[in-house]
């Protein structure tokens, strides 16, 4: 398992309805690879993680996460979902969001102590609070979801998906909605995260990220990967640029080879 | 109030009514929750609507067709039941606009029940007391049938809250860690039908969404959590549904009106309280 790669997208086409979003994708990403997806709005970023968490089905080619498909790997993926999906009204505490991350570990029987039905268990909760001092919102698990500032309901967020002990973590949009205060709070948490999983962050910003990470993909219909050493202070400024840019870097590898 | 005490010693009708309003409450406050947080009050419309096309063609057949046994409240749970099962397989699998699709079963269960119902004799009173309610009718068969209904409530919730909260704080999330959303969505909104024709026996069709989401909207200003909302909202129906009786007994107006009149006044008076206090503590 150490050399198979975690994730691997071959061939792959997806569309929605006559409208195609990713084509001709091909990626792999290594244990412990640091991976930033970046690229214009609606140039497929979102649909490509989709694609991994088994949200979406590809029209044509395979995912597989874990030498799976992405369905049968729900149970060693973390997934930490844009923030402004949620109701920012909704009655419930901070412990139960990341409780929220123990749901169906029974059935996959990797977790000892999760239950499936009723109430949950004694280790659920132990494990609840755990993700939390990672997070540092300890002292925050019973207070209101909603009361909570952007960055910290992000944290939480981290931590529900934390709670199951994946061995993948895909974060969509990260960085969305963190205060300047924060930001230095996550670049640690990232630096700790990667020792022990493997991370894809998708970001438009990728300044940011970008000296914890060792891949970047840039996807606008097509996927091209760069190394962090290909990263100069010209591909950044670029890349938080608009699609053409992108397209230019089509020269740097040439056209379907994977992007390894 | 005196008077409606001395009377609900004196007349066992009022007594059932009363507990009509219990037991049912219980069904409200908990689904009722759900149904506020999960945005799908236009669904709970739509199925109390389609109700009386199952009461009209069990009426029809019970007093037409000379069927005994077919109660307008079996024809009730029917048509909740299979608007509950278009609507979450149309809104799970087609790609028919969902919206488009719960406003057509609103309005073809009504039509078809007052077409059954024209051609039954002897409607008027019937119709009325189905569309608007008649709580002070309640029997006792009815009251064991709530209770059973109240059971299954209350089951389901034990068993499966933590589900059921996750797909209505968080549906994609709650896919990825193998919560099989379709199947609780379903169960959802079965749930909800359910509790729709207990409701409709209380207040009548057309006042069910008001009792299913004033009581969680007023328990929305306070609770915490999802549990505190279903016990809150469980406490003020008891309270409007007892309160709107006690009140309607005397002048001798209609119960369910009475209590949906004095739900909203409390909302109202709940919602423009937080707001004002919100604006004071803003300045």
């Amino acid at each position: 398992m150490s050399t198979a790669p975690i994730v691997s997208i071959e061939g792959l086409t997806f569309s929605y309805g006559d409208l195609v979003v990713l084509e001709e994708v091909n990626l792999s990403i290594d244990a412990h690879d640091v991976v930033c997806v970046v690229g214009p709005n609606g140039g497929g970023k979102t649909t490509l993680l989709r694609l991994m968490l088994g949200a979406l089905q590809p029209n044509r080619g395979t995912v597989r996460i874990f030498g799976l498909p992405p369905e049968a790997a729900r149970a060693r993926i973390g997934y930490t979902p844009q923030r402004s999906q949620l109701d920012p009204r909704f009655p419930i505490r901070v412990l139960e969001v990341v409780l929220m991350g123990r749901l169906g570990l029974a059935r996959h029987r990797r977790l000892g102590g999760a239950r499936r039905f009723g109430p949950h268990s004694r280790a659920d909760r132990e494990a609840a609070i755990q993700a939390l001092e990672e997070v540092n919102l300890a002292d925050r698990a019973s207070w209101m979801f909603s009361s909570l500032s952007g960055g910290q309901q992000q944290r939480v967020m981290i931590a529900r998906a934390l709670v199951s002990d994946p061995d993948l973590l895909l974060f969509d949009e990260p960085t969305a909605n963190l205060d300047l205060s924060v930001e230095g709070d996550f670049y640690t948490l990232i630096q700790r995260l990667r020792r022990r999983l493997t991370l894809v962050l998708v970001s438009h910003d990728i300044g940011f990220v970008s000296h914890l990470v060792n891949r970047v993909f840039c996807v606008n219909r097509r996927v091209w990967s760069h190394t962090t050493s290909e990263i100069t202070p010209e591909i950044l400024t670029e890349m938080y640029g608009e699609g053409h840019h992108v397209i230019r870097h089509e020269h740097d590898l040439p056209e379907g080879e994977p992007a390894r | 109030m005196s008077e409606f005490l001395e009377a609900a010693r004196q007349y066992p009708f009022l007594r059932y009514a009363l507990a009509a309003g219990l037991l049912a409450s219980v069904a409200c406050g908990i689904v009722g929750t759900y149904v506020v947080v999960r945005r799908i009050t236009y669904i709970a419309a739509s199925m109390s609507h389609c109700v009386l096309g199952g009461m009209g063609a069990a009426l029809y057949l019970q007093r037409v067709r000379h069927v005994p046994w077919c109660e307008p409240l079996y024809g009730a749970v029917a048509a909740a039941l299979l608007a509950a099962l278009v609507i979450g397989l149309v809104s799970l699998r087609a790609r028919e606009r969902e919206d488009t699709v719960i406003g057509a079963i609103w309005a073809v269960g009504m039509a078809v029940g007052v077409l059954f119902i024209a051609r039954t004799p002897g409607y008027n009173a019937d119709l009325m007391s189905y569309l608007f309610g008649n709580i002070l009718m309640v029997s006792k068969d009815k009251l064991w049938l709530m209770g059973a209904l109240d059971a299954a409530i209350v089951a389901v919730v034990l068993l499966f809250h933590r589900q059921l909260q996750a797909i209505c704080f968080d549906e994609e999330f709650a896919r990825l860690r193998g919560v099989r959303v379709e199947a609780f969505y379903l169960l959802l909104l079965v749930s909800t039908a359910l509790t729709v024709v207990l409701l409709v026996t209380i207040v009548g069709i057309v006042m069910v969404i008001a009792l299913l989401t004033l009581p969680v909207a007023v328990a929305g200003h306070f609770a915490r959590s999802l549990w505190q909302m279903m016990g809150l909202s469980i406490l003020l129906s008891v309270v409007f549904t007892t309160a709107g009786l006690a009140l309607s007994y005397s002048p001798d107006l209609p119960a369910g009106a009475t209590i949906i009149v004095l739900a909203g006044a409390v909302y109202l008076i709940v919602a423009v309280a937080h707001a004002s206090f919100r604006g004071l503590r803003a300045r």
